[in-house]
């Protein structure tokens, strides 16, 4: 618990040192490389969700199928749920789970903190990091977005 | 007529001053359906409206879809 | 025709756009007015459905089955001869006009009629890189006495990139062709057969929407309509040269053969709590027939244990009467238009509005509702609303 409150302050803390939203190019801070486990070297794909955008329900079932596809040594899809109400998001993930539409990890973020940091300006949005450094970002709804991922991914190798 | 440039500049002034910029990420209680303008059901929003629209003589204001039908 | 209350099938263009979803609703209304006047029975379906990220089309379809009788001024001496439907409790007809009758057998009263109608509506939304969305739709109507053809067309634009503003811009054509039946021969330059009659109606709208902050947002819309040809109901009577216990005759109305009207909305939506949402709009209406009207509407709604929501509104209507337009029999002359439609009158209107939507599972919703009309003209209707709605 106290863990989690030191947590949630120093990013409160550090979101200050960041007014502007990430841009390709942009190096994430590191309590956030920390807080959302992207400090491997590997290519990380970021997907910000909510159970109540409509855009992200019909994408993360694709995503999913690009993830069964993926070295996942090399790559590693995260989810980011920014459900206010974390019992609301958790039962989206659960529903999507038994209809085996979700099958990556996921980040509660009901506090929004991860999300203010990284300020997309839609939803869902995908970033692709890689050693901390924004290598792409995907905005908003994108037909056959598992195509899409398999190939930035095959192209980034 | 004078009346609809006032109205329009009223409610222009009016919600300029309490505007806020809301995130993407904000818009939870915006994408309810309870919030929708055709309210919940969409065809019944519209049955309403075609019964006002034959009983009534006036018309327009909601969308420009919706076909004719024989009520004036 | 006039006496029907023919319901279009219907999509609002914005709703189904920014709103995308797959599903099908299936809704039944029944209306039912006081007086033993028009009862309709209305079932319908509507289908939506999203292909990919980019494209959604909606489908609906509407079956309008109307009966019952309306107000019109008629011969009551009229012998039937004419192939039109009649009122065996009145001996009155729709069809029962004349010229130089009995004055004293010039009555006001119902007028019976039957019909069925049959209406269907596609809109395809396409959305584009940016999301800004172009949805072009057409629709078509039959009766026995109306057939309509209508294609729109609306543009919406995001003006910033946090989609927090729109405008969006929309036009509408529709042809409609109207059977004139002659029956009275002689009458109203009639020669017995029916004539069909066209008319057309271009809508324009321009509409402005802004998320205010994370709970509430508003719209503004200016509207402008012009409707050319055929706008009489043919079916509706007045009486000209009233003469007291003398003669009168008792012929077709005669409304102008163009009508612009032009107006604005306003609305504005603000969850005010977790499970408390309030909806507020504003109409108001002209056109250089004289009518002028303001719309006045509230919903509250009310959402309980995640499953149900509870609405009730209050809607209020006030409009001033077409300058052709009198209600007295002995008023017409020679004025050139007339017409004795009620709807055309001076008149206040409420409606109260109530209904029930409950979630029976994260697939399929159920929906009741009972609503109230009452106007100052002395018209009440009871209409209900019940359906389901699956999603998938």
């Amino acid at each position: 618990m106290m863990n989690k409150i030191l947590k949630i302050t120093t990013i409160s803390l550090l979101l200050f040192s960041n007014i502007y939203a990430y841009e390709k190019g942009d190096t994430i801070s590191d309590a956030i490389a920390s807080h959302i486990q992207v400090t491997q070297d590997k290519l990380y794909i970021i997907d910000f969700f909510a159970s109540w955008c409509g855009s992200c329900k019909k994408e993360i079932p694709l995503i999913s199928l690009a993830n069964q596809k993926i070295d996942t040594t090399k790559v590693e899809i995260i989810g980011i749920d920014v459900d206010k109400k974390v019992a609301q998001g958790i039962k989206f993930q659960n529903k999507l789970k038994k209809d085996n539409h979700l099958n990556f990890r996921v980040i509660n973020d009901p506090q929004n903190l991860v999300i203010a940091d990284f300020a997309p300006i839609g939803m869902p949005t995908l970033y692709y990091i890689k050693n901390k450094k924004i290598v792409k970002i995907i905005t908003g709804a994108v037909d056959n977005i598992d195509k899409v991922i398999l190939q930035d991914i095959k192209e980034m190798r | 007529m004078k009346i609809v440039p006032l109205v329009a500049l009223l409610t222009t002034l009016f919600f300029s001053g309490c505007i806020k910029d809301v995130k993407p990420w904000e818009k939870e209680i915006l994408a309810k359906k309870t919030m929708k303008e055709s309210g919940i059901n969409p065809i019944n929003k519209q049955f309403e409206e075609h019964i006002y629209f034959s009983k009534e003589a006036s018309k327009g204001g909601g969308g420009v879809a919706g076909g004719g039908c024989g009520c004036n | 025709m006039q006496l029907k209350i023919s319901l279009a099938v219907a999509t609002l263009l914005s709703t189904m756009a920014l709103n995308a979803e797959d599903y099908v609703t299936v809704q039944y209304l029944q209306y039912n007015e006081n007086k033993d006047r028009t009862d309709v029975s209305a079932p319908s379906i509507m289908i939506n459905k999203d292909f990919g990220t980019d494209y959604t089309l909606n489908a609906s379809l509407v079956v309008d089955v109307v009966s019952g009788a309306s107000q019109n001024y008629y011969d009551e001496s009229y012998d039937g001869t004419s192939s039109a439907s009649s009122d065996t409790s009145s001996g009155a007809s729709a069809f029962a006009r004349g010229l130089e009758i009995k004055a004293s057998d010039v009555e006001y009263g119902n007028t019976q009629y039957d019909d069925k109608r049959v209406a269907g509506s596609l809109l395809l939304t396409k959305r584009f890189e940016n999301r800004d969305e172009l949805t072009v739709g057409v629709s078509r109507s039959n009766e026995s006495d109306f057939y309509s053809t209508e294609a729109s067309a609306e543009y919406m634009h995001w003006l910033d990139s946090s989609k927090n503003q729109s405008v969006a811009f929309g036009v509408s054509y529709q042809v409609n062709q109207i059977l004139k039946y002659c029956n009275s021969v002689g009458v109203d330059g009639c020669s017995g057969a029916s004539q069909a009659m066209d008319a057309t109606a271009f809508n324009a709208q321009v509409s402005f929407s802004q998320n205010i902050d994370s709970s509430s947002n508003a719209k503004i819309a200016l509207f402008f309509s012009n409707d050319d040809g055929y706008l009489d109901n043919p079916y509706l009577n007045v009486v000209r040269n009233y003469k007291a216990d003398s003669s009168a005759d008792v012929v077709g109305e005669n409304r102008p053969d163009s009508k612009i009207a032009y107006g604005l909305t306003l609305k504005y939506a603000n969850a005010l709590s977790d499970t408390l949402t309030l909806h507020l709009g504003y109409r108001y209406y002209s056109d250089d027939w004289g009518i002028d009207s303001h719309t006045l509407d509230t919903d509250i709604l009310y959402e309980f244990d995640d499953d149900w929501i509870f609405k009730v509104g209050l809607r209020g209507y006030i409009q001033t009467e077409a300058d052709f337009f009198s209600g007295y029999k002995d008023y017409f002359t020679d004025e050139v238009y007339a017409s004795s439609d009620q709807r055309l009158s001076g008149f206040n209107a409420l409606t109260y509005k109530s209904s029930i939507d409950y979630k029976i599972n994260d697939e399929v919703n159920i929906n009741f509702g009972a609503n109230y009309y009452t106007q100052s003209t002395g018209l009440d209707a009871l209409y209900f609303v019940s359906g389901f709605t699956y999603g998938f």
